[in-house]
């Protein structure tokens, strides 16, 4: 990825769109600290990479489909608890505060009668909503979704979103959301990035869908990121 | 049963049999969750090298089959995550040249090499108390670095990416978890042989998973399937010709077998 810059206010919602293999997910792990770009900079917070450990605290985390295995002996809470786990934390056990911190991000997701079910049991969208949960019980500031809706039926999809929007609100969080589901990231973010490798489109959700660019963006999904072509935002 | 415990290396082989019988169940229970069980069966064979190595030079063949497994373990590890291989086509590939390399040396140093075939094929009731030291240093390490690390080797399991967004050292975790399997692969190669030591590696675990939806109960059962599987084996090889390593292995199947008529 090249020539790809952008701002995100505190509390903003922004929905990152573009073809498969735009480099979406690559920018999130790129902002997270998994993957290291070779050129430019990345701040959070003010901090430039590596982030201190109290910065990279209050990043939360939904990856895409994350691979675990069907039958994994989890319960709901037990999932939410992982998320609870720093470099710092490692020779100490979870204490029971953390415990209830746990269930408290089970019931903001709406599943605090299901912390004692095995993860297995539960249906996809629920599942995704403990994933949600696991993503917030460190209370962050930055909250990182990668496709959260992919695998959700239509119903499954609206109330996912429409429950981030409502913790998205309460908790004046900061949200990245990378999504195909353009409609539902429209609906979700006031702002969207569209990019694909080289080029970009920054803006409100309506001017970049109406956005002429926003086609051929899709279009030339597999130009070289080497050619010299003119950024589109 | 009074008469059986009357005798020392009776005595010996149960202890040995409640040790291995703990470690092997614990560290099945991550070889299953992080579906390893190929790299168990791979490092059991490729130690057969290192076996054979210790056998020809006289060197302690538990020392130098042990540094063949660990050496195995980490290999698989450090070469599948630099080399972009999968795990189980390094294993697949270091098994095979372990293999290998045993034979070759076998076939080239022309002799008869009675404790090849004992841990080839195991013989709990020849285990002296040097090897049983031994087994109760490698099972405290072991042990103790999964009891230390344990909830981050179960997140990591689950959910290797989010384990390290989370920033857990999980290159550092999971080659610690391939040492400890190289490990208990070799200390128990005197209870059940190292052609047989895989099973010990799978089925605890594997019918813990099948009974049970919570990781502690999972445990729990692999325990139990462990040290009942191994007590109930050594019993059997002492009341009927069977060699130990076959009769707890048989046993551990059978329980294996029952589960999948248990209803999940």
């Amino acid at each position: 990825m090249e020539k790809i810059t952008f701002q995100v206010a505190p509390g903003e919602a922004v929905g990152i769109i573009g073809p498969n293999g735009a480099g979406k997910t690559t920018l999130l792990k790129a902002i997270l600290g998994l993957v290291r770009p070779r050129q430019g900079k990345i701040d959070l917070m003010g901090h430039p990479q590596p982030y201190p450990p109290g910065v990279q605290k209050k990043i939360g985390y939904l990856p895409q489909q994350p691979r675990f295995e069907r039958h994994f002996p989890f319960l709901s809470s037990d999932v939410v608890a992982t998320g609870l786990l720093t470099p710092s934390s490692l020779l100490r056990p979870l204490s029971s505060r953390q415990r209830a911190r746990a269930m408290e991000a089970l019931t903001a997701v709406g599943m605090g009668n299901q912390g004692d079910t095995p993860f297995s049991r539960l249906s996809g969208g629920e599942q995704q909503r403990v994933l949600l949960a696991r993503a917030l019980v460190r209370k962050p500031e930055l909250l990182l979704l990668d496709e959260p809706s992919s695998g959700l039926d239509f119903t499954g999809r609206v109330n996912f979103f429409k429950l981030l929007q409502q913790i998205q609100q309460e908790c004046r969080l900061t949200v990245l959301l990378v999504s195909h589901d353009l409609p539902a990231v429209a609906r979700f973010a006031p702002t969207l990035i569209a990019i694909n490798r080289i080029k970009h489109l920054h803006g409100s959700a309506r001017e970049v869908l109406q956005d002429h660019r926003l086609a051929d963006l899709y279009r030339r999904r597999f130009s070289s990121p080497n050619r010299e072509e003119p950024a589109l935002g | 049963m009074a008469e059986l415990l009357s005798y020392l290396f009776m005595q010996r082989a149960l202890l040995a049999c409640l040790l291995v019988g703990t470690l092997c169940s614990t560290v099945s229970f991550f070889v299953v969750l992080r579906r390893l069980s190929f790299l168990g069966i791979g490092i059991s064979h490729a130690a057969l090298g290192g076996i054979a190595l210790g056998v020809v030079t006289g060197i302690d063949p538990i020392i130098t089959g042990g540094t063949f497994a660990v050496a195995t373990a980490m290999g698989t590890g450090i070469i599948s995550r630099g080399g972009r291989l999968p795990e189980d086509t390094v294993t697949g590939i270091l098994y095979a040249t372990g293999m290998a390399f045993g034979i070759a040396l076998i076939s080239s140093f022309h002799g008869y090499y009675p404790e090849l075939f004992s841990i080839l094929f195991g013989n709990i009731l020849a285990i002296d108390s040097r090897e049983l030291w031994q087994l109760l240093a490698v099972s405290a390490a072991v042990l103790l670095y999964i009891y230390l690390f344990f909830k981050e080797l179960l997140a990591l399991s689950f959910d290797e990416e989010m384990a390290r967004a989370l920033g857990l050292p999980v290159d550092a975790l999971s080659l610690g978890l391939l040492i400890a399997i190289g490990l208990t692969v070799i200390c128990s190669a005197r209870l059940v042989g190292t052609l047989l030591v895989s099973a010990l590696l799978v089925i605890p675990a594997a019918t813990g998973h099948r009974l049970s939806r919570h990781f502690r109960s999972m445990l729990a059962i692999a325990l139990l399937v462990g040290n009942l599987g191994g007590i109930g084996g050594v019993i059997l090889s002492y009341y009927y010709p069977v060699p130990s390593g076959a009769a707890i292995v048989l046993i551990m199947a059978a329980i294996f077998a029952g589960s999948l008529a248990v209803k999940r």
